[in-house]
């Protein structure tokens, strides 16, 4: 493999017998079938090795980056869900005006600007240009931390009650989160409003309107609930888009979560720390997945008649 | 028989024919229009860059640090960075990595995804489907940024890995595609027809399935186009890809990222022009769309 990493673990000026007594004790002389086994023994008892760089349990720094991430990707969806459902309910009530063209411009540019850019962008713009957002990190220096019950800084502080520190993480929060969120807002946007346009000419709407059930119930029960599942069901997507874009959005802002840990120990090639980070992705892949598919079948009845049926 | 063949127009002519009936519905979409004209100047741009670069020099190696850091002024389009060297002469020459780029991922990728998906898709529930579609799922249960950031970082980070690792994370999206087109086409009567009369299933792949999926393939390879380009910028970004001193437009942005606010024009050209080559594939993308969902209609 070019680029040892037990050279690259020790630094170029390590003797040759350190780096060969590493390369021992890492197991990374043995075949690979065996390295596997290594690796296996250690993971059914719950251990990921021990990091390259830093010498610590991979999983420890894992448990101290994973909340970071979580609450940064939690707070992305949030945005993304509101942000792109109200963006694509308001081009889909207004269609065919200036604000449904505002709207699809909008969603074009977020589609088309990756996700690093947009993060340098909005840097630049809110950091510097106009500076009111913190640049780096996920809280300023004079603040003193809530204590780490979740890891989630911003539910650490609601609980404790430290508005203050909430305010500010918050703030940390906010570009970053933007930045992850734009590419979904947009795709989410433009399917809600494709959906809601296809069924808005739809007879069973016509029927509803004609037995006098308000305009605001057909709009929000008839159109919108039905419109929702094909929404639902890119959240799968959407998800994964989130976590590998922050691979970059991380190492941009400085945010210390899973991605930019993920990001260093592949730079690092710190085999363990790398392994260790896409199992937990992977399983993070497979659980929500698994969640979007339920939600889908609760707002689409048909998928679960077909379900049924073929079972 | 015989007749009726010579009665038809040249092959030339009726290509012509359709290409301009494809032109005249293509063009009703300005904005598709306009993306056409914006790939073909980056095209053109990146194929001269030496003659059109006002420093063609300072794509190489090169240090004058007397012109360091120099807002942009008609001298230097886009200002110079850190060591003085033209920002819009090494996004001229950064278009070519990417272009390059663009060709060979495509070139190797999508012949090579097509005939997986086309195989799979007509032998439909035996166990060539099977084994090809499972192999294809295996790549695809990776998120595609992080294989590719996995495989450039075993290999040695440079431009020849990084598109190795596009390529391997790229075949897979080609090969599903034309697992659903290939699949649903093996049911027509045309093709059962074909089954009937005994005909090979090589001339039945590759004579009449294939030429009708290339609507959605050309679809995709224009929206693709684009898509390479941006990964192959974000893996430079990250240092995965093309290494400096050659100008790749990702390694611009994050070169350029370092001296942020001050010298912001190091960083905002190079990924305005990531940005415009994204853009034009997608308003193409769109056009061509468009233009095939009409035939299949």
């Amino acid at each position: 493999m070019p680029g040892d990493p037990a050279r690259l673990a020790l630094g170029q000026r390590a003797p040759e017998d350190v780096v060969e007594r590493f390369r021992e004790t890492m197991h990374l002389n043995d075949p690979l079938p065996v390295q596997y086994f290594y690796w296996l023994k250690g993971f059914v008892q719950g251990d990921f090795g021990i990091s390259f760089i830093t010498r610590r349990p991979v999983l420890d720094e894992i448990k101290a980056a994973l909340p970071a991430t979580m609450e940064l990707i939690l707070f992305a969806l949030i945005i993304d869900i509101v942000l792109g459902q109200l963006i694509g309910i308001t081009a889909a009530k207004y269609s065919n005006t200036w604000i449904d063209n505002v709207a699809r411009v909008t969603a074009y540019v977020g589609i088309v600007i990756p996700s690093f850019v947009l993060a340098l962008f909005l840097m630049l713009l809110f950091c510097y240009v106009f500076p009111v957002l913190p640049t780096t990190g996920r809280l300023s220096g004079g603040i003193a931390p809530p204590p780490v019950l979740s890891g989630m800084m911003a539910l650490d502080s609601i609980i404790t009650g430290n508005v203050h520190a909430f305010v500010d993480t918050v703030k940390h929060m906010v570009l970053p989160a933007f930045a992850l969120a734009m590419g979904n807002i947009a795709q989410e946007s433009r399917i809600t409003r494709a959906s809601m346009i296809d069924r808005k000419g739809a007879d069973w709407i016509a029927f509803e309107r004609a037995n006098g059930i308000s305009e605001r119930l057909v709009f929000f029960k008839y159109l919108l609930r039905p419109s929702l599942a094909p929404t639902v069901s890119v959240m799968g997507p959407c998800f994964a888009y989130l976590v590998v874009n922050g691979f970059l959005v991380e190492v941009i802002f400085g945010w210390p979560g899973l991605a930019r840990y993920g990001m260093q120990s592949i730079l690092d090639k710190d085999l363990n720390a790398i392994t260790a980070v896409v199992l937990i992705l992977g399983a993070f892949f497979a659980i929500v997945n698994m969640l979007v598919d339920l939600v889908v079948g609760w707002l689409n009845p048909n998928m679960r008649i077909t379900a049924a049926r073929r079972r | 028989m015989r007749t009726e063949e010579t009665l038809r127009p040249s092959l030339g002519c009726r290509l012509f024919d359709s290409c301009a009936k494809y032109w005249y519905r293509f063009s009703s979409n300005k904005l598709s229009v306009f993306g056409v004209v914006l790939f073909l100047i980056i095209i053109l741009v990146a194929a001269f860059a030496p003659l059109i670069a006002p420093y063609p020099g300072h794509a190489k190696p090169f240090v004058d640090f007397k012109n360091a850091n120099q807002p942009p002024t008609l001298q230097h389009l886009f200002g110079t960075d850190r060591v003085g060297r033209d920002i819009f002469s090494r996004v001229l020459f950064g278009y070519r990595f990417s272009l390059l780029m663009a060709v060979i991922v495509l070139g190797i990728s999508v012949p090579f995804g097509v005939t997986i998906g086309l195989v799979a898709g007509y032998y439909k529930g035996s166990w060539i489907d099977t084994l090809l579609m499972r192999f294809t799922d295996i790549f695809l249960s990776v998120p595609p940024l992080l294989l590719a950031l996995m495989i450039t970082a075993v290999l040695k980070p440079n431009l020849i890995n990084s598109m190795i690792a596009i390529t391997a994370m790229w075949w897979p999206l080609h090969a599903r595609l034309l697992y659903g087109l290939s699949s649903s086409l093996s049911d027509e009567y045309f093709v059962v027809a074909e089954q009937v009369s005994g005909v090979r299933g090589r001339h039945i792949l590759f004579v009449e399935i294939l030429p009708n999926c290339i609507g959605p393939i050309l679809t995709k390879i224009t929206l693709d186009v684009g898509w390479v380009i941006l990964m192959g910028a974000t893996l430079s970004f990250v240092g995965l890809g093309v290494q400096p001193p050659k100008p790749g437009l990702g390694t611009m942005v994050s070169a350029g990222a370092k001296d942020l606010p001050g010298v912001w024009w190091a960083t905002v050209f190079p990924a305005l022009a990531i940005v415009l080559v994204v853009l034009s594939c997608n308003l193409i993308g769109d056009g061509l769309h468009d233009v095939f969902a009409v035939e299949e209609v």
